[in-house]
């Protein structure tokens, strides 16, 4: 056994332990903030020395294969912004630094174990510790009754989806006898189950199972019906973790649901395939329509992911290999946007306290280049060349189109189109409405940079996709 | 010598065979059997109770320079039957505004794991009533339920002291099974095996004592704060909070209280006893009076403590436990893994 | 119907009844108190299946869980009026249909499987550890992990607020 394997997790843990102990000997908070993103950086860096083939130990609940790895990556970079854009943030709401920092390394932790696993038994754990701790980070801002309350809708709601889940994992454990992704696989394409006599009648059970574990990551995911969570928790939660969130959480939650069921049960495709895609046909109309009358920028995006997951089931819902590619190209650019755009908004958080659309208002005279920026992100967001989303999304929208699902891409034309108002409405609070008040606006270089990054990487996503495809393709060619 | 060691064993082998004779089937036999076993824990309960009441008192007497009950029969020893013939003739009052139903089943309730506890202490050889294989983790998880019908007690009385009572007893027990817990681990890592009979069949050369001396001390200090005997009975300290969970109750309700705590007395000695002393280890005489011995020094020594130890304060209570017993059984559990790894 | 299937029968009428009673009772400790009921009988479902470890776990861990259940439902409800402290909204009716649409569903599943049978297992102590610390050590360890967050959690929720001078 080669423990070499886990380096970036071991190196994970041994972080969220030292910043307990930094917490009480640094004298500022930055240094606890700067110990999360040290230890973040060596996990990512550690990540390189991985090579694709390294084995699956375990019975296949520990697994390293160049789809974990991408999605390892992208995680501990989200983890790492999501830290830096909260340096000041964290000191204005006078969250406690140490909890928030480690608290913030554990969820990403539970990530990590989520997307590199074959065994249902681990998946589970891993959302239940990202979930766990995001709870947690939620309701941090104490002072705040909307955190409260966002925490405990999150932490009801999240309650009831992990019963559901594992009461799907359940039945598909009673039915196969395993919880091995690719020996369920196995036993579906055989037909000899554990516990039915006949190969038939193992199919209603199975279905049950397929039904109850998609409702379980549609919660997590906010598909429509499961989003009912999503706006307030959104909205309440401190803004670095709606980042966190909507990026992080969602990718993670993608990544599983991708192994679950194009390894697991790839046999059953022609079923759970419709079933995504009435989910994602949903999500993307209901997530627009309701972003439509927000006036609170937090809660637009929280609409606004709704309907981004949408987009993305519908590469899910393609259901082969062809519609892999897309969901991780497209995850890849909607965490960069989705960063871009949040740390404009914890900027002007940090200045104004509050998110309202209204302090918007002539962001373009007191810092031109973040309402530049915030204007290329919502581009990409709608998906309009040349950048990063339009690709994604292009990339999607040829895989429906390839597999049958034309009603699927239509619905992803006309809703770009339905999204458009309201990302306007922003950019028109930008550049024609003049300021509310001539406070001046100050702008701490993290957020510099990191927004200044991500719109670099949104164009490089556009412009020049040939570098990122090989890699991505490569990551996405994960079933055997 | 060979016929007393095997008395209760031949007894019940006895009964069999004789049911067999009569003609009972398989399944009544069985059911005979375990209702005879019944009623033989709930006599030695009940015994127990009687004599340990009076011992209790005899000793608490000698320790303070007094008496103690010395009218009623011969040197008193028929006190404690009196006491409990008055209990039940007493009335059963329920009171007013309490929440009847958890009222009236809370004490019942709270005797239940006491009388479940019973069957698996091996009384001696040959002699555990069922000898299962997950003996000690059963033990385990029949005590921890007691602590649900005292919150029940405290809650339904709708008394302030009953309620404070309660949630004081919550407190310490759920502070002291952990380190309780982790203690017992200790031997049953030597032993590597949950079941009575083996944990004390790997006593016969040394008691579990020498080998396991920090197990336990933990033990019978996490030992008496379950039992909620003193000096850790906050939960009713009379100076503070009249009776605590009880105080409402009269007759025979309060009566099953005070029964069920000394059946936990008995419990907790006679696990200490099969735990680190050996079980019925000992030369000459029976296995089950060795163990009746052994178990009796195990309650003098609780007696003892009760009668000369202050109450503790319940922050003292929660930091000992906390912060000195759980590091502590943690620390034998690592020391003894590592000893054991090395042999 | 041998002495198992009226074993059965009972203990899954005590474990239904006490979840719906649970579920029904408008005062909150009681809700509570039935929740240990349910959960006793669900062990006692597993000793049925010869799961003994698994039943004495089950008491365990509820029997201590629930206790702390029930204190929070001591401390949240005022003691004037408990006959209405588990709170009702006004969709009885939607809950009612949803439910019963749902048991609908998964009777016709379990009608329509044609069910095989499994061997069960003597000691299953030996077999859960071995599970547990070879083949699912990373879960096994990660709930490591999981506890501590769970306790910097709630010391960081429970702790007071600096008020902000």
């Amino acid at each position: 056994m080669n423990v070499g394997i886990f380096t970036p997790e071991i190196v994970m843990v041994i972080t969220l332990i030292v910043i307990l102990g930094v917490k009480y000997l640094a004298k500022n908070q930055f240094t606890v903030g700067l110990t999360a993103v040290v230890g973040l950086i060596t996990a990512g860096v550690s990540l390189a020395y991985l090579t694709d083939d390294l084995g699956m130990i375990w019975g296949h609940s520990f697994v390293v294969d160049s789809y974990s790895i991408f999605f390892k990556a992208l995680l501990i970079g989200v983890a790492v912004v999501v830290s830096v854009i909260s340096f000041k943030y964290v000191e204005e709401k006078k969250i406690k630094p140490g909890e928030f920092y480690s608290l913030l390394v554990a969820s990403t932790l539970g990530m990590l174990v989520m997307v590199s696993s074959y065994s249902l038994v681990s998946i589970y754990i891993g959302l239940e510790l990202m979930s766990i701790s995001a709870y947690i980070l939620i309701g941090m801002l104490q002072e705040d009754k909307r955190s409260t309350e966002a925490a405990l809708k999150y932490l009801l709601i999240g309650a009831l989806t992990s019963a559901l889940l594992l009461f799907g994992v359940s039945l598909l454990y009673g039915v196969t006898g395993t919880t091995n992704l690719i020996q369920i696989a196995e036993v579906v394409s055989s037909g000899q189950g554990a516990l039915t006599a006949t190969a038939a009648s193992m199919t209603p059970l199975l279905m049950m199972g397929v039904v109850f574990v998609l409702a379980g990551f549609g919660f997590k995911v906010a598909a429509v019906p499961f989003h009912m969570w999503a706006p307030d928790t959104y909205e309440g939660a401190p803004t670095s973790i709606t980042a966190f969130l909507i990026t992080g959480s969602e990718a993670a939650a993608f990544a599983a649901l991708l192994r679950v069921f194009n390894v697991g049960l790839s046999e059953l495709a022609e079923t759970w395939s419709l079933l995504i895609a009435i989910l994602a046909l949903l999500s993307m109309t209901l997530g627009n329509i309701g972003a439509l009358t927000q006036t609170n920028v937090k809660r637009m995006m929280a609409y606004s992911a709704i309907a981004q997951a949408g987009y993305v089931l519908v590469g899910v819902a393609v259901a082969t290999q062809s519609g892999i590619f897309p969901v991780l190209y497209y995850l890849l650019a909607y965490a960069f946007m989705t960063l871009g755009c949040f740390a404009v908004i914890i900027l002007l958080s940090n200045n104004f306290d509050s998110e309202e659309l209204d302090d918007f208002r002539g962001l373009s005279e007191k810092a031109p280049m973040f309402a530049a920026a915030m204007t290329l992100f919502f581009l990409s967001l709608v998906g309009i060349p040349p950048t990063g989303g339009f690709l994604g999304k292009f990339f999607i929208f040829k895989a429906a189109i390839g597999s049958n699902y034309l009603w699927l891409a239509l619905a992803m034309a006309i809703n770009s189109v339905i999204s458009l108002p309201y990302y306007y409405g922003v950019v028109k609070n930008m550049y024609l409405e003049s300021p509310t008040n001539n406070m001046k606006l100050t702008i701490p270089s993290e957020l510099k940079f990191v927004v200044g990054f991500s719109a670099i990487a949104i164009l490089g996503l556009g412009i020049i996709p040939e570098k990122f495809i090989n890699l991505i393709q490569l990551a996405a060619n994960f079933v055997f | 010598m060979g016929a007393l060691q095997n008395l209760f064993v031949n007894l019940a082998l006895f009964f069999r065979e004789s049911m067999v004779n009569i003609g009972f089937s398989q399944l009544g036999i069985e059911a005979t059997m375990d209702l005879v076993a019944g009623i033989g824990v709930l006599a030695v309960i009940a015994i127990s109770a009687l004599v340990l009441i009076y011992v209790e008192r005899k000793v608490a007497g000698f320790i303070q320079v007094r008496l103690g009950p010395n009218r009623v029969g011969p040197k008193g020893t028929c006190q404690t039957v009196a006491d409990a013939l008055k209990l039940v003739g007493k009335e059963d009052i329920i009171p007013d505004r309490v929440d009847k139903v958890p009222f009236m089943i809370a004490p019942i309730l709270f005797f239940a794991p006491a009388v479940l506890a019973f069957a698996i202490i091996p009384f001696g050889e040959n002699m555990i009533p069922i000898d299962m294989n997950i003996g000690i983790f059963y033990f385990i998880a029949v005590c921890s339920l007691s602590t649900i019908p005292i919150i029940m007690a405290g809650w339904s009385s709708n008394n302030k002291y009953s309620l404070l009572g309660a949630m004081r007893s919550l407190a310490q027990s759920l502070s002291y099974e952990i380190p309780l817990v982790f203690s017992i681990l200790g031997v049953v890592m030597i032993t590597g095996s949950l079941q009575m009979s083996d944990i004390v069949a790997a006593q016969s050369d040394m008691w579990f004592i020498v080998t396991q001396p920090i197990a336990f001390l933990i033990y019978l200090i996490a030992g008496a704060a379950e039992t909620n005997r003193p000096p850790f009975d906050l939960p009713e300290g009379e100076s503070e909070l009249v009776a605590g969970y009880m105080t409402e109750y009269s007759g025979m309700r309060w009566a099953l209280f005070f029964l069920a705590e000394y059946a936990h007395l008995f419990i907790v000695s006679a696990m200490a006893t099969t735990l680190f002393l050996g079980g019925w280890h000992g030369p000459i005489l029976p296995s089950y009076i060795w163990f009746l011995l052994k178990t009796g020094f195990m309650i003098f020594i609780l007696i003892w403590v009760r009668w000369t130890f202050p109450r503790i304060r319940i922050d003292q209570l929660l930091s000992l436990g906390w912060k000195f017993l759980l590091p502590l059984s943690l620390l034998n559990i690592l020391i003894t893994g590592v000893v054991l790894y090395i042999i | 119907m041998g002495l198992e299937a009226i074993s059965f029968l009972v203990l899954a009428i005590i474990t239904l009844s006490s979840a719906l009673a649970l579920v029904l009772s408008r005062n909150i400790v009681h809700s509570a108190l039935f929740l240990i009921l349910s959960f006793v009988g669900v062990a006692g479902l597993y000793l049925l299946m010869q799961a003994n470890f698994l039943a004495a776990v089950q008491i365990l861990v509820y029997g201590g869980a629930i206790a702390i259940i029930l204190v929070f439902g001591v401390m949240l409800t005022q003691r004037e009026d408990m006959s209405s402290t588990n709170l009702f909204n006004k969709q009885k009716g939607l809950a009612l249909l949803v439910a019963s649409v749902l048991l609908m569903v998964i009777s016709r599943v379990i009608w329509l499987t044609k069910w095989g049978s499994i061997t069960t297992i003597k000691t299953t102590v030996h077999n859960i550890a071995t599970v547990m610390l070879q083949q699912y050590v990373l879960p096994f360890e990660i709930v490591a992990i999981l506890l501590l967050v769970a306790m910097i959690g709630a010391i960081v929720l429970a702790k007071k607020v600096e008020k902000a001078s």
